[in-house]
């Protein structure tokens, strides 16, 4: 159990490295989490809010962590941005959700990777 | 300025009538996703995920934005994959992705088709009356899939812009790839390619038969035939639109119209020249035959409209199906409704109606041997009732063909000649009836039975002593005066004279042998 909660800070901290250094995203929050879900990361890139989920794994095949994140954890986590954006006030600002998979060494980066839609409406 | 927002111009399909309909995409920063609203149905709300595949496969980028899709009208429901296109491109415009130039006239161009995942456009239903209602609302360019375009190729005084993908339809827009207009085709010219059908050369003997099926072609009168299983009836009824008079262009406008929204119209085709053939199977439904289902969707009846409608195996047919088609045969149109629709659909049709005289098939054959009972007999040709059988002019039996007649090697006449005669007796009867609202015989009413159908004496006299001797109706008296009002158009004689009441006579004579 300890292993994999220390997998997983060692991947987002990976991530969130890559995001900045590479693409000069900023970092608001690490580990945000409120009563509706939690999200892993969220970037500020450029004017764009981005909410990241990172998925680690030690040892699989690309893509598989990916599509862990299915249609109830993408709901989860674009409830939480929700409740994030209305308590910053910026609802009226371009957001975007990514998905980073860390595999060892590899950082596979979906910019937009879903659109929750419909619900999420206001 | 956070906010976007395009309004592209499409159409919808309601009954046989296309309207138009405005696609209006709002964007706006937010959570990102694509809601359609406007009453989609699941096949245009499944549109924002092909829209996106396709946005991103012709080479644009799709920015994570809040977006609305409203249809507007926004009372009336909205079928089919059609909208894809509008959606796509009122996206497109919205998120300045496309910046339309001054020669794409967006307010004056209707765009339909149906969007595949690689950003093909392919074919969709209903072209036609979409296209129609965009040049009746003054709209002056259609951007249409490229398998639809040979459909519209006749209608005159829009431009139609055919397209395969939807990075055409960009470069088109963007003023930097203009497509060439269609060019326009009339419809004679179509006329041309007459596809063949079964010819009458075909068929040896059968010399009553033949002459029935022309007198039934000549007068647009409906056609009984009872007969023996293999005696040719379905091959007779299958001659029949090849002797028909063509199709008049407003005729195959009306007709393709309702093959177009069933999607019965092959990818790539245009209007249609030669009359429709209709044969339902026995076992269809009410709503199969007379349309129906939840959009209330034509059926057979209206499939047939200006051509034939054959019915084989009558009496196997249900009774509810049958007595549904009454209205169908005196009015020529039907209106079929459901709780979210209702549609008038035109269905004037040739009834062309095939059937064993027993269920063994062989009552009253001259070489074969019946095997049923009286009550069955009975039984079975009590499915046909006295209504529907009223509105049948012609019934004619259909015995086997000799074996002598089989080999004959006379090759019998063509439906070219046949239908020379066929079209000069319609030509004669379009002088007469021309002011009214009738077309041909069949259509005549009592009032004008009297003012057209003169006869000579002794005819009249033959006339008044067979329907004496055989204690014939009003109706059936009125009936016979038709037929024989075509058979003397046939022969080209202004009286009618006592042989064309001796042959009308002869076809009234089945009821009165198995039905009494």
């Amino acid at each position: 159990m300890k292993q994999t909660y220390e997998t997983g800070l060692t991947g987002e901290k990976t991530a969130e490295e890559y995001l900045c250094g590479e693409l000069d995203m900023i970092c608001l929050e690490r580990r945000y989490r409120n009563k509706c879900g939690e999200i892993d990361l969220i970037m500020l890139d450029q004017d764009t809010v981005v909410f990241v989920e990172v998925k680690t794994r030690r040892n699989s095949a690309p893509g598989e962590g990916l599509s862990a994140v299915n249609r109830t954890k993408q709901t989860r986590i674009a409830r939480a941005a929700m409740i994030y954006l209305m308590q910053k006030k910026w609802i009226r600002r371009p957001v975007r959700f990514d998905l980073i998979e860390i595999n060892r060494n590899e950082i596979l980066h979906i910019p937009d990777a879903f659109q929750p839609g419909g619900q999420f409406y206001c | 300025m956070n906010e976007m927002m395009a309004r592209i111009l499409s159409m919808g399909v309601s009954g046989v009538n296309g309207f138009p309909v405005h696609v209006e995409v709002f964007g706006i920063n937010g959570i990102p996703g694509i809601e359609i609203i406007g009453l989609p149905d699941a096949s245009v709300r499944e549109s924002r995920d092909r829209v996106h595949a396709a946005i991103i496969n012709s080479g644009r980028s799709m920015q994570p934005r809040r977006i609305t899709v409203n249809l507007a009208p926004a009372d009336l429901k909205k079928e089919g994959p059609a909208f894809d296109l509008p959606i796509a491109v009122g996206i497109l415009i919205a998120m300045k992705e496309l910046i339309p130039s001054e020669n794409f006239q967006q307010e004056n161009t209707v765009l339909f088709g149906e969007l595949s995942l690689d950003g093909r456009i392919r074919h969709v239903s209903g072209a036609l009356p979409m296209v129609i209602s965009a040049k009746e609302n003054g709209i002056q360019n259609v951007i249409l899939p490229s398998s639809n375009a040979q459909e519209v190729s006749c209608i005159e005084g829009i431009r139609v812009f055919p397209v395969s993908t939807l990075e055409q339809v960009i470069l088109h827009a963007e003023g930097k790839e203009m497509i060439e207009p269609q060019e326009q085709t009339t419809y004679q010219e179509l006329r041309r390619e007459h596809p063949s059908t079964v010819d009458m050369s075909q068929i040896h003997g059968q010399k009553g038969a033949r002459r029935a099926l022309e007198v039934a072609a000549a007068g647009g009168h409906n056609m009984l035939m009872i007969g023996v299983p293999g005696s040719g009836k379905t091959m007779l009824a299958r001659c029949l639109p090849g002797i028909l008079p063509p199709m008049s262009f407003e005729e195959a406008l009306e007709t393709t119209r309702i093959h177009s929204i069933c999607g019965k119209l092959p990818a790539g085709s245009g209007l249609m020249v030669s009359r429709p053939f209709s044969a339902p199977h026995h076992s269809a439904s009410v709503a199969a035959l007379i349309g129906g289902g939840q959009n209330a969707r034509p059926g057979e009846v209206s499939l047939a409209h200006n051509g034939v409608l054959f019915l084989d195996e009558l009496p196997e047919f249900s009774r509810s199906a049958l007595e549904a088609l009454r209205q169908p045969l005196e009015d020529g149109i039907v209106s079929v409704s459901r709780i979210r629709h209702q549609a008038q659909y035109q269905s004037s049709f040739m009834l062309i109606a095939a059937m064993n005289p027993c269920p063994c098939g062989y009552y009253g054959s001259s070489n074969h041997p019946c095997r049923c009972t009286p009550q069955e007999i009975r039984r079975y040709l009590d499915k046909v009732s006295g209504p529907l059988l009223d509105r049948i002019d012609l019934q004619i039996e259909v015995d086997a063909v000799p074996v002598q007649e089989i080999n004959d090697s006379e090759p019998a006449e063509s439906s070219a000649c046949v239908a020379e005669r066929v079209a000069r007796a319609r030509e004669i009867q379009q002088e007469r009836y021309r002011g009214t609202s009738c077309f041909c015989n069949a259509q005549l009413d009592n009032e004008s039975i009297r003012k057209t159908c003169g006869m000579t004496k002794e005819a009249s006299a033959l006339l008044n002593a067979a329907v004496e001797a055989m204690k014939m109706s009003m109706r059936a008296y009125n009936r016979i005066l038709k037929v024989a009002r075509t058979i003397a158009d046939l022969d080209r004689s202004e009286p009618i004279t006592s042989a064309h009441i001796a042959e009308a006579v002869q076809y009234r004579e089945l009821d009165q042998k198995y039905w009494r």
